[in-house]
């Protein structure tokens, strides 16, 4: 019976009103962060509007029997979680949406019924959850002004649940006391109500610096165990293409290739064409493309060229294996030119792509792309294995690759031996008449290398170290073959004319390789954990044949990470590495401008060397709380009555600078009168009585009181400066 | 402590954790990183004021049972604290007082009332301060010393006119002999003391003074009237609780009226109390330790002693000149009829029966 009524009854009626504003505020943020992505557009007013008016009508109903309202309640949670239902059985591949949609109707529905402060407490949590899922959307910062929000209604709310709680265990009874009528309840509404605002704000400055340390010092371990991966629902991507590469940016470059030279388009890279002309010189722009999350990172791969045309390349063999999957994930088996790969290939990389801005209808993955989880059920494999899509990729759409990847081992590339299959030599060795000075430079790079690993080294560190990777290279000025141009003449340019260089002067060493483009892993942003890419990180790059393990991937551009060095964890252990990292990457960028900071250069790389990042930081950190506990007391308002001994206390240091130290003994009177024998001080007796008063006579200091003793005591010190600046020995004191 | 609120910040934050390293979600390491700060600074405001917490007190020296009696606790914390919840008492009656904040170095002050439930002499404290911090997310508590006793003196209850109309031979017969109230008499002022009554303040010196001032009367002759409290080993402490409350109410009224009764009892020996403390004071700590009244009274007995029995039991009394005895109001109704016709029920309220 009892049980019934504490259902019925709704709990104790929480009378709080800043707690309830404050709770309501929490969840309206978590939902408002929530809606904020595409997928919950349609709830991004109405949830928020419905929650409002669900903590006014808990309010408005507090108190009172609300066994209907639990009813109605309960009847509106049978219906969302049959929606949830239905829809997951629709589509079981993205639950992660109706999941959410239940959540944002759960918290919706339970909003109706929060009279006490426990329900509150759980409206707080749940709005927890809320900011958790909106978490897990957000691809940027902007999640972060959602959650500044947050850390503020959040701890509002919290430091009023503290209150609460307080003032609740008064109401209890100690322990084996008898009823005890007549406790003291706290002060005026209105006091308490200040007091503990000045208190959240407050310790909303602690969380909020607190919060920034516990992230520097969260370890990062290795993650995306997870079994469903993200992708957009298969509506999405429009049968076009039939397997025909599409660049958004240069729509009209053909398969064919040659022909007139395209305008330079700074939003999209030509190499994600079916074609590559060397020819076209620009830069990109900085615009992001994709995110990507990802274990390790790596080049994201895109299309693979085997022909080298003397002023470009193509991709020679048109044939495409169509592969269909009715449900995700897409099984990739690659064939002919990749068969051999498998061996070496141990190591499975997740990789989720958020597309930003559209990109061509190829897959961008580490290679090689094994399992696709695409929004489409229909793609086609070249030879390879590079994938094409049926369309385009739009922006907001996201897709999930596992990739068996190869981190190339240099003592395992150097015991590959055996016979190139004769496919690879027919098809990877292959070049058009070129001028026989870049056939005698490749015999001489790889003149006395022992290995087929070295050989290629020696190709690639020539590269290196005699060009110069400069993207504002003239148009090339004589016709001929663009990769003697480069060699020879203009001995600098970017990555395609570096990439193209090296390929051909190892076909003509007669080492199977082939051109490669994609981007490369981009650039982390430590705080969304994500991987951002932008225009200019599209890249080509190399891959060489290896018998026994398959296409290893080289770096042939001076400047750009080595492919041996990719592979890696995307982000670091802790996040200071991560911050380390890049403070001292800023710091060796300003050394190379000046000599002080290369010193202080030197000094933080000695520090970093010695593993004192963490100290230092920690350093910073027990620094900033000093300086703001210091500067939190100095605003601090004090009560007259404190200020008053405060101005006191200041007055006896002046005095006692000047000889005149009250001794422990003496009263203020005592104290008072001795200084009026050294000499008149009107002040002090000023001072002395508006202190004596205060804590003697009860009477309770005014502010004009405090005010007026603070003008006495500056009065003093004047007027002691005057009197010892006359005085011969202060003189004396300023001579020496 | 965490506590049930900081045990599902916990609880989320593992939660998140786990979400945001499976996701490798850099944006969920900063909301785990938001929680877990929560928590720690949660805790700090928790457990640190009270680390450097130092606590003084003001209690009164003597209470009456059921009197809420206000105990001053000072805390001075040298980092602040806030919402610090103090207990203090003793076993049995404590109290507790909210402290909103107290300032680095301003000692702050709450008052606490404590209901004492029992007569009695108690040791009094420790002090405790609980904290469950800014936030509520963490429980810490401190038991500071700070040492004291307090007495706490039986319930007084309101003696009726009839009961005083009984007592009048005694209380009258005594009268000549006690202190005049005739102004001519008048021997001093002096503080109020808990007990004098109202007819003797002199309103007066007490408005000048701005505190109550009781007038004293030339002491003409020794008085000679005393309450025996049966202290009969075999009775039960709650029939002694009523003898003894009985016995304070008596004492009270016969105050009231100018006549400075004695209480008498046995402590290892007959014992007498002169003076309204020191009377007060051995009724808070009586103890059911003697033999029957009956033995006790040849001790007391005096010519021209009026001694008023507070016995317990009806059939405990002797029957005597000059003894009024007063006895349980069970055993009265029960039909022994006592000589005198005056009963005290279970809570110590004197009647005529």
């Amino acid at each position: 019976m009892v049980g019934w009524r504490h259902l019925v009854g709704g709990g104790t009626p929480e009378p709080s009103v800043p707690l309830r504003l404050w709770t309501l505020a929490a969840v309206t943020i978590g939902v408002f962060a929530v809606a904020a992505h595409d997928e919950f557009a349609p709830y991004r007013l109405l949830v928020p509007a419905l929650v409002a008016a669900g903590f006014a009508f808990s309010s408005w109903r507090r108190g009172r029997p609300t066994w209907w309202v639990k009813i109605v309640l309960a009847l509106l949670c049978l219906q969302v979680g049959w929606n949830f239902l239905r829809d997951v059985v629709a589509d079981p591949y993205h639950t992660s949406v109706p999941l959410t949609v239940l959540l944002l109707w759960l918290q919706t529905i339970h909003s109706f019924d929060v009279p006490a402060r426990r329900d509150l407490l759980f409206s707080l949590l749940s709005s927890v959850i809320l900011m958790a899922v909106a978490a897990a959307f957000a691809l940027d910062l902007s999640y972060l002004l959602y959650l500044a929000a947050f850390a503020v209604a959040g701890t509002q709310a919290l430091v009023h649940n503290a209150w609460q709680g307080a003032r609740e265990l008064l109401d209890r009874p100690a322990p084996a006391a008898a009823a005890a009528p007549g406790i003291p309840r706290p002060r005026a509404a209105e006091a308490v109500r200040h007091s503990v605002a000045w208190a959240a704000s407050h310790v909303l400055v602690l969380v909020l610096f607190g919060a920034g340390v516990v992230f520097l010092f969260t370890p990062r371990l290795e993650g995306m165990r997870i079994t469903s991966l993200p992708f957009s629902p298969q509506r999405m991507l429009l049968d076009l293409f039939a397997g025909r590469i599409t660049n958004p940016a240069y729509p009209h470059v053909g398969e064919g290739g040659g022909g007139e030279l395209p305008p330079w388009n700074a939003r999209g890279y030509f190499g994600f064409s079916p074609t590559v002309d060397l020819r076209l010189r620009g830069r990109l722009d900085h615009t992001v493309v994709m995110r990507v999350r990802s274990t390790r990172q790596f080049n994201w791969r895109a299309l693979v060229f085997d022909a080298y045309t003397g002023t470009g390349w193509r991709i020679s063999d048109p044939r495409l294996m169509q592969i269909e999957s009715s449900a995700p994930p897409i099984e990739v088996v690659h064939k002919q030119d990749e068969v051999l790969s498998y061996a070496v290939r141990t190591e499975r990389v997740i990789q989720s792509f958020y597309i930003e801005v559209e990109q061509p209808n190829v897959v961008f993955a580490a290679p090689l792309a094994e399992r696709l989880y695409l929004p489409t059920g229909r793609v086609w494999l070249d030879r390879y294995g590079s994938i094409r899509l049926p369309g385009t990729l739009k922006p907001g759409m996201v897709y999930s690759v596992v990739s068996r990847t190869l981190v190339p081992d240099p003592d395992r590339l150097r015991a590959a031996s055996g016979e190139v299959p004769a496919f690879v030599r027919e098809r990877y060795l292959a070049l058009p008449p070129i001028p026989d000075r870049v056939r005698a430079l490749a015999l001489r790079l790889v003149a006395g290398a022992p290995t087929l690993y070295d050989q290629v080294v020696a190709v690639n560190q020539h590269l290196w170290t005699a060009y110069r990777y400069d993207l504002s290279i003239p148009p090339q000025r004589r016709p001929g073959d663009a990769v003697d141009y480069f060699l020879f003449e203009e001995r600098r340019g970017y990555c395609e004319q570096f990439a193209s260089a090296m390929v051909v002067l190892l076909r003509s060493a007669g080492i199977p390789a082939r051109l490669v483009t994609g981007y490369t892993p981009g650039t982390l942003n430590p705080l969304t954990g994500l991987l951002e890419v932008r225009n200019s990180d599209a890249h080509a790059w190399v891959e060489v044949f290896f018998p026994g393990i398959g296409w290893v991937e080289f770096e042939p551009t001076p400047g750009f990470p080595d492919t041996a060095d990719l592979g890696g964890p995307v982000v670091r252990r802790w996040v200071w590495q991560e911050l380390a990292a890049r403070v001292q990457a800023d710091l060796a960028w300003l050394a190379s401008r000046s000599p002080v900071l290369r010193r202080v250069a030197a000094g933080a790389r000695a520090a970093a060397a010695a593993g004192l990042w963490p100290a230092l930081i920690a350093a910073g950190a027990v620094a900033a709380v000093g300086t703001w506990r210091t500067a939190s007391r100095r605003a601090l308002p004090a009560p007259p009555r404190a200020a008053l001994h405060e101005i006191y206390h200041q007055m006896c240091a002046v005095l006692a600078r000047r000889g005149l130290r009250r001794r422990p003994s003496e009263t203020l009177e005592e104290f008072r009168r001795r200084v009026e024998a050294w000499g008149g001080l009107p002040e002090v007796d000023l001072i002395s009585a508006a202190v004596e008063a205060a804590a003697y006579g009860g009477v309770e200091p005014t502010p004009e009181a405090v005010a007026d003793a603070r003008r006495h005591l500056g009065a003093l010190r004047v007027r002691l400066r005057r009197l010892l600046a006359g005085s011969p020995t202060r003189r004396h004191d300023r001579g020496r | 402590m965490p506590t049930r609120e900081g045990w599902a910040v916990l609880v989320l934050a593992g939660a998140v954790f786990l979400l945001a390293t499976n996701l490798m979600s850099g944006l969920l390491f900063v909301l785990d990183a938001l929680l877990v700060s929560l928590f720690v600074v949660g805790a700090g405001s928790s457990v640190l004021p009270l680390r450097r917490l130092r606590v003084s007190r003001e209690i009164p020296e003597r209470g009456v049972e059921g009197a809420a009696l206000p105990f001053g606790v000072t805390l001075a914390a040298s980092a602040g604290g806030r919402f610090l919840v103090v207990e203090d008492g003793w076993p049995g009656a404590r109290g507790r007082a909210l402290v909103e904040h107290v300032a680095p170095g301003m000692p702050a002050t709450a008052t606490i009332t404590v209901t004492p439930p029992q007569r009695g002499r108690y040791p009094v404290g420790p002090v405790e301060i609980a904290s469950r911090g800014l936030l509520g997310l963490y429980h810490a508590r401190r038991r500071l010393r700070a040492d004291g006793h307090i007495v706490i003196w039986p319930q007084i209850r309101p003696v009726p006119t009839q009961v005083l109309s009984v007592l009048a031979p005694a209380l009258d017969g005594q009268q000549s002999a006690g202190r005049s109230r005739q102004p001519d008499d008048l021997y001093g002022v002096r503080e109020y003391q808990p007990g004098d009554s109202l007819a003797r303040v002199h309103w007066r010196s007490s408005a000048r003074r701005g505190t109550l001032v009781t007038r004293e009367y030339q002491q003409a002759q020794a008085p000679d009237v005393t309450i025996v409290v049966d202290l009969d080993r075999r009775q039960s402490p709650a029939r002694l609780d009523a003898a003894v409350r009985a016995t304070a109410s008596l004492l009270r009224a016969a105050r009231e009226r100018d006549v400075p009764a004695a209480v008498a009892g046995w402590a290892e020996g007959p014992v007498e109390h002169r003076g309204w403390e020191a009377a007060m004071d051995w009724l808070a700590a009586a103890a059911p330790c003697g033999p029957p009244v009956a033995e006790v009274l040849p001790h007391l007995a005096r010519p021209g002693r009026a001694l008023i029995v507070v016995a317990a039991t009806a059939d405990g009394v002797p029957p005597g000149a000059g003894v009024i005895p007063v006895v349980p109001a069970a055993d009265a109704a029960a039909g022994q009829r006592p000589w005198g016709g005056l009963v005290y029920t279970d809570d110590g309220m004197v009647q005529a029966w």
